[in-house]
């Protein structure tokens, strides 16, 4: 079969993305331009500084890209975006730009899921075997998939409250611990012992998470110490907190993996790029003879890369979109 | 070939200019820009047998206006723009219609939003005399131009431009963001 170039752009945060990604799995050269240093500044993602960025950038990314892989645009055999979810008006920036090029070279349209491209991400130089359960771990979702192909996405669980990224971002604020927060948790963790007692979260049958009790725990915790006058210990409140969550994130896994009897694993989304929640989910599955994959790290956080190898999926099975698309802030994978 | 985009506000009107003939098409719409530009774009090359390769040059109104609407056009503008390596000009949606309505007097055109007014003036000889701005208040006294487009007299009024470099070309918002001011 003749080789697949797919040309993949990512905007849907703070994170202007490029790939040029060759039959879905080899990444023949992928840029990311990070505002990161920008939203610094304001202590968090400022939507409309964010899209404003991404206008600004779109076309010198996507010229670096090129220039990376030693590519033209018309090698490409279709080019493709995240539609949703995302901030909308970020998400448009990139969703009009890729439209502009598939009209121009007259090629399919792909317009990707964001959280298909981080379940995808996993592809990247990697080969998957079906049936598998997939968990998402970022800043907006925590969700258990059941795939019994990779077309096809049923849900087992997700959190009934914040994702945890938002619980790891917000303990952050609790902790005064600069943005971006989750990264920054992780790194005092490593450095404390778990020696604040934390609640024990939703142990249930289902396969649902919860974070925002844990949340409102850490913050209990601080506010009462010092109100007594005493000082948090900062690196035992972080190693506290991630302990305990990311067992409840291995305990619910695990139950999924035993009862749909499933030998593949996979974990993805930003928050997979914690070496700490890598680690304990590796181990459990270990223990219990399952096959874990997760992507490199660089492949975790938001990229073009990974919207390029759930494009190939979607090219694969002719899902083309229509230049008509538009945005969205909120879907799930089987909208 | 001539290409021209305006995504400023409820109006969307995007036009091709080929020789002599001059096709339109505009759409209101106010949330779903991104459903109706390109698709309004890409029937006004099919229905015309023209080929996007023949574009020389894109004409794309850059603001002020709604905020997602003028990105909405420049990102399709500017990257057709870089992939087809040709000429861009920005023009300002204040100054597009004070030169689509060239009667010979000063005048004014005015946007309103929810807070205030975007503002500018021009003078007989199609001269801006009071560059574009942003106020609480519109104490401009001239005749008010009509909010229409003259899609003919906005490209001659480009015609001598110089081209843009399309990696540059960026919005025209006037107005500061909330965070800006707390800065």
């Amino acid at each position: 079969m003749k080789d697949v170039y797919i040309l993949a752009v990512e905007s849907s945060c703070d994170e202007t993305s490029v790939s040029i990604i060759k039959n879905g799995y080899e990444d023949i050269a992928t840029i990311i331009n990070s505002q990161i240093d920008v939203h610094t500044k304001y202590g968090g993602v400022v939507p409309e500084v964010a899209s404003r960025l991404h206008l600004e950038n779109i076309t010198m990314v996507i010229n670096e890209c090129l220039e990376k892989a030693n590519m033209k645009l018309e090698d490409m055999d279709a080019f493709a975006c995240t539609y949703a979810p995302g901030l909308l008006g970020s998400l448009l920036v990139g969703v009009e730009a890729t439209k502009a090029l598939a009209f121009i070279y007259n090629k399919p349209f792909i317009a990707t899921n964001h959280m298909m491209g981080h379940i995808y991400a996993n592809m990247i130089g990697n080969k998957l075997e079906y049936p598998l359960i997939s968990l998402i771990v970022s800043g907006g979702h925590t969700d258990l998939i059941l795939m019994k192909s990779e077309d096809s996405f049923e849900y087992l669980g997700s959190t009934l409250d914040d994702a945890i990224g938002e619980a790891y971002d917000k303990v952050a604020r609790i902790l005064d611990l600069p943005y971006p927060g989750g990264p920054n948790v992780e790194k005092y963790a490593l450095e404390g012992n778990p020696t604040y007692k934390m609640p024990q979260i939703m142990n249930d049958e289902s396969f649902n998470f919860s974070f925002s009790g844990i949340k409102s725990h850490c913050n209990n915790l601080v506010h009462n110490e010092h109100q007594r006058g005493n000082e948090i210990n900062k690196n035992d409140l972080a190693c506290s907190f991630q302990n305990c969550v990311t067992s409840h994130l291995v305990d619910k896994t695990k139950k999924a993996l035993l009862k749909y009897n499933i030998k593949t694993f996979l974990l993805s989304g930003g928050v997979a790029a914690n070496s700490f929640i890598r680690n304990a989910l590796k181990n459990m599955c270990d223990e219990i003879g399952v096959e874990m994959h997760m992507p490199e790290k660089r492949y975790c956080t938001d990229n073009a890369a990974m919207i390029g190898a759930a494009a190939y999926v979607l090219y694969k099975h002719k899902k083309f979109a229509d230049l008509s698309v538009n945005a969205q802030s909120h879907i799930t994978l089987n909208d | 070939m001539i290409l021209f985009i305006d995504t400023h506000d409820e109006l969307i009107t995007v036009a091709l200019k080929n020789n002599d003939e001059l096709f339109i098409k505009t759409k209101e719409s106010e949330y779903s820009h991104s459903i109706y530009t390109m698709p309004l774009i890409e029937s006004l090359f099919k229905e015309n047998n023209l080929d996007v390769k023949d574009l020389k040059k894109i004409i794309v109104v850059n603001g002020p206006g709604s905020f997602t609407g003028i990105r909405i056009g420049l990102s399709i503008a500017k990257t057709m723009a870089y992939a087809l390596n040709i000429d861009i000009n920005t023009i300002s949606s204040l100054t597009a219609y004070l030169i689509s309505n060239d009667n010979g007097k000063k005048r004014k055109a005015v946007i309103e939003d929810n807070k205030g007014y975007y503002i500018s003036v021009m003078d007989e000889s199609n001269n801006i005399i009071v560059p574009e701005y942003y106020s609480e208040e519109d104490n401009e006294n001239y005749d008010l131009v009509d909010k229409k487009l003259d899609v003919e007299k906005i490209i001659e009024y480009c015609k001598n431009m110089k081209s843009e470099n399309s990696h540059h070309v960026n919005a025209n918002y006037v107005k500061k963001i909330e965070v800006e001011h707390d800065k």
